[in-house]
């Protein structure tokens, strides 16, 4: 009985390789008798236009069909062989549903995929029942793929899809196709770094093991969304709505999303951080899927974190040596201070002074690590900016005379009051004022603009100083980062001004460029929302 | 009469120079080396002012401000924290014991301290009279 089975396969499949070229030889036929079927049958042009088209489509998409429905599901055409292999007039089946020759199979309910193929249209796989005209039933894998024409369902075209019975050059074909597929599907599994691909409206396709590991799940979980799978945490354990989910991001931006400051907590409870990056995964113009690959990064966030704290404890009890060196040249400078020669008096500024610029440095570090370890406040309340430039340029009146440079102050009349934390915007105002007023030759001339661009204030500061080389302005707002032109100038500086700037801004929703040219100056620009910073609560201020 | 000011820190050089600067300002300073003995000497001596260090051995300065806080005359004294800490949990944690005035000394120019510390006693005076 098997043999006689495979006998009957192997013929279905000769006569159906041979009937691509009845079909093209269909086509020609067609094309070049089509005023006479017109003539002939009656048959409206259209008809026959539309008749052409399915031909197209079948033959573009290079199978034999079996049968052809209209967009109700009624057969309008039948393979010829498929005819004579059943043994059918075609009046048998002409109108009939598709549906007597479908089935629902485990997993797949057939109603349903037609929904989905007409919502969609999108082909799908299902099982074809029937029998042939001696009797014996047949069950074959087909295809139903819709008809388009202008993106709407005119049709249906069923087609057998290749056989896995190992015989013919179709099942070889796709045997090498398994084959490359399982080999893909072996490289994926086997990447170190935990991989989610999902489709369009991200749902899971795939996960492979370091991915099953990391979220500690046996499961793989594939038709789940990923944003029940992948629930993502911020830094204060908030849960990321599905909208910030970066696969989110990424499949509505249609650009890679990059984070580290991503956490999950795992099933047994423990919490973990990841490097997270999600991409599209872009098809002909067209978003199909989404890729995410994640890897746990606690262990390095600790050892970042005990960095950060040991610069944070050893910059505070260095605090306490420096105070004792600051406290008593001023004391020696000043109480019987008569008894000094100028030479002496002299000496004890220089300690003092060196003195500072430790104290200064010190508060720098512990900015830094304040950053860094996100523990620091911002604190919004109405300011008015013009006070804060004016006392910043009282505090560097000294510096600026001393230098004889020119300060010009513009602001626009009635800047109202904005919502920043006055620490932190004295701190970015007297950073850049300090850069332009220590890298700009003695005579020079800075000027300060503040402005309003909606929805932006603008604090511009300009110098006509040394400037920044073009080689290393990518690298300006970098940790510890000087320029080599000032290095060489001027040894004063911690190289942590603009990174700690930049690290405010970009935590308080604020922006900062410039623009900057060797030999003849520089100008920053600030940006902060009109509205305010962003608030964020901590345990430190800034200093 | 001068004020009486007790400064509370346990790094010695540290105290000498803030005692010296406000002994040369004319003030009569009271020392203590640490929390315990602070409020020792500000529960005998009443000062009109007390500085206070936070990271101190037994009594921290925190302790210290709470004890002074339970105690009758103590619940009204004049304190200044003078520390080289500058966490907003200890600015918070003092200003729960009304504490305000807050001073990181390393950002701080003892004559600055001094001026400050005479603005306050002289504000305390007017406040009182």
């Amino acid at each position: 009985m098997l043999e006689y089975q495979d006998y009957i396969l192997t013929e279905f499949n000769i006569v159906l390789l041979s009937s691509i070229a009845i079909l093209i030889f269909l086509i020609v036929l067609l094309i070049f008798e089509a005023s006479k079927i017109r003539s002939k049958f009656g048959m409206e042009e259209e008809d026959i236009e539309h008749r052409l088209d399915l031909l197209r489509h079948l033959v573009g998409a290079g199978k034999a069909y079996l049968f052809i429905a209209d967009k109700e599901g009624a057969v309008v055409d039948i393979n010829p062989d498929i005819q004579s292999l059943m043994g059918l007039e075609p009046n048998q089946l002409y109108g009939k549903d598709l549906g007597i020759f479908t089935e629902d199979t485990p997993g797949s309910n057939v109603e349903s995929l037609w929904q989905v193929l007409r919502d969609k249209k999108l082909p799908f796989h299902l099982q074809l029942r029937g029998a042939w005209k001696n009797g014996e039933e047949f069950m074959e894998t087909a295809e139903i793929r819709p008809l388009l024409a202008e993106n709407s369902i005119v049709g249906f075209v069923v087609s057998r899809i290749g056989s896995t019975d190992g015989e013919g050059q179709s099942a070889e074909g796709s045997e090498e196709l398994e084959k490359a597929y399982a080999k893909e599907q072996v490289i994926v599994e086997s990447i170190g770094d935990g991989v989610i691909v999902t489709d369009a409206v991200a749902d899971i396709v795939m996960m492979n093991k370091a991915a099953r590991e990391i979220l500690d799940t046996q499961e793989s979980e594939i038709g789940k969304s990923i944003y029940e799978i992948l629930q993502l945490e911020d830094e204060n354990s908030a849960m990321l709505l599905p909208q910030y989910h970066p696969l989110a991001e990424a499949l509505e931006d249609e650009r890679r999303v990059m984070s580290r400051s991503y956490y999950i907590v795992r099933n047994d409870f423990t919490r973990i951080s990841l490097a997270v990056t999600a991409s599209p995964v872009i098809v002909d113009d067209g978003i199909v899927g989404g890729v995410i690959v994640f890897r746990d990064i606690t262990k390095e966030k600790d050892i970042d974190r005990a960095k950060t704290e040991f610069v944070s404890l050893a910059s505070h009890q260095l605090r306490t040596p420096l105070t004792t060196i600051s406290w008593y040249t001023e004391l020696l400078s000043g109480a019987g201070s008569d008894n000094l020669t100028d030479e002496q008096r002299n000496y004890l500024d220089v300690i003092y002074d060196g003195n500072q610029r430790m104290i200064g440095l010190v508060n720098a570090l512990l900015n830094v690590s304040r950053l860094e370890l996100g523990t620091f406040i911002i604190e919004p309340e109405p300011t008015k900016v013009q006070d804060l430039i004016m006392s910043v340029l009282r505090d560097v009146q000294p510096s600026v005379e001393e230098k004889q440079h020119e300060i010009a102050f513009n602001s626009e009349e009635e800047m109202p009051e904005i919502n920043l934390d006055p620490r932190l915007m004295r701190m970015i105002i007297q950073n850049l004022l300090t850069n332009a007023i220590k890298y700009t030759p003695d005579k020079g001339k800075i000027t300060i603009d503040l402005s309003r661009h909606y929805p932006d204030l603008i604090l511009k500061v300009s110098d006509n100083g040394f400037g920044i080389p073009i080689n290393q302005q990518d690298r300006i707002f970098t940790k510890l980062f000087r320029a080599d032109n000032v290095l060489s100038k001027n040894t004063e500086g911690t190289g942590l001004g603009l990174y700690i700037v930049k690290s405010v801004l970009d935590r308080a929703g604020g922006n900062i460029w410039f623009e900057s040219e060797e030999g003849k100056g520089t100008t920053f620009y600030v940006t902060i929302p009109l509205e305010g910073m962003k608030a964020k609560s901590g345990t430190k201020t800034l200093s | 009469m001068m004020p009486k000011i007790l400064v509370v820190e346990d790094m010695e050089a540290i105290r000498q120079a803030i005692t010296a600067a406000l002994a040369k300002a004319g003030y009569n300073v009271l020392q203590a080396k640490d929390g315990a003995e602070g409020l020792e000497i500000a529960f005998l001596e009443h000062p009109e002012l007390i500085l206070v260090d936070i990271i101190m051995p037994e009594v921290d300065g925190i302790e210290m401000v709470k004890r002074l806080r339970d105690d009758d005359w103590g619940k009204t004294a004049s304190v200044m924290m003078l520390t080289n800490v500058e966490d907003s949990d200890k600015i918070v944690a003092v200003q729960k014991y009304h504490v305000y005035d807050y001073l990181v000394k390393s950002n701080w120019e003892l004559d600055d301290v001094v001026e400050h510390i005479k603005n306050k006693l002289k504000a305390a005076t007017e406040e009182n009279s």
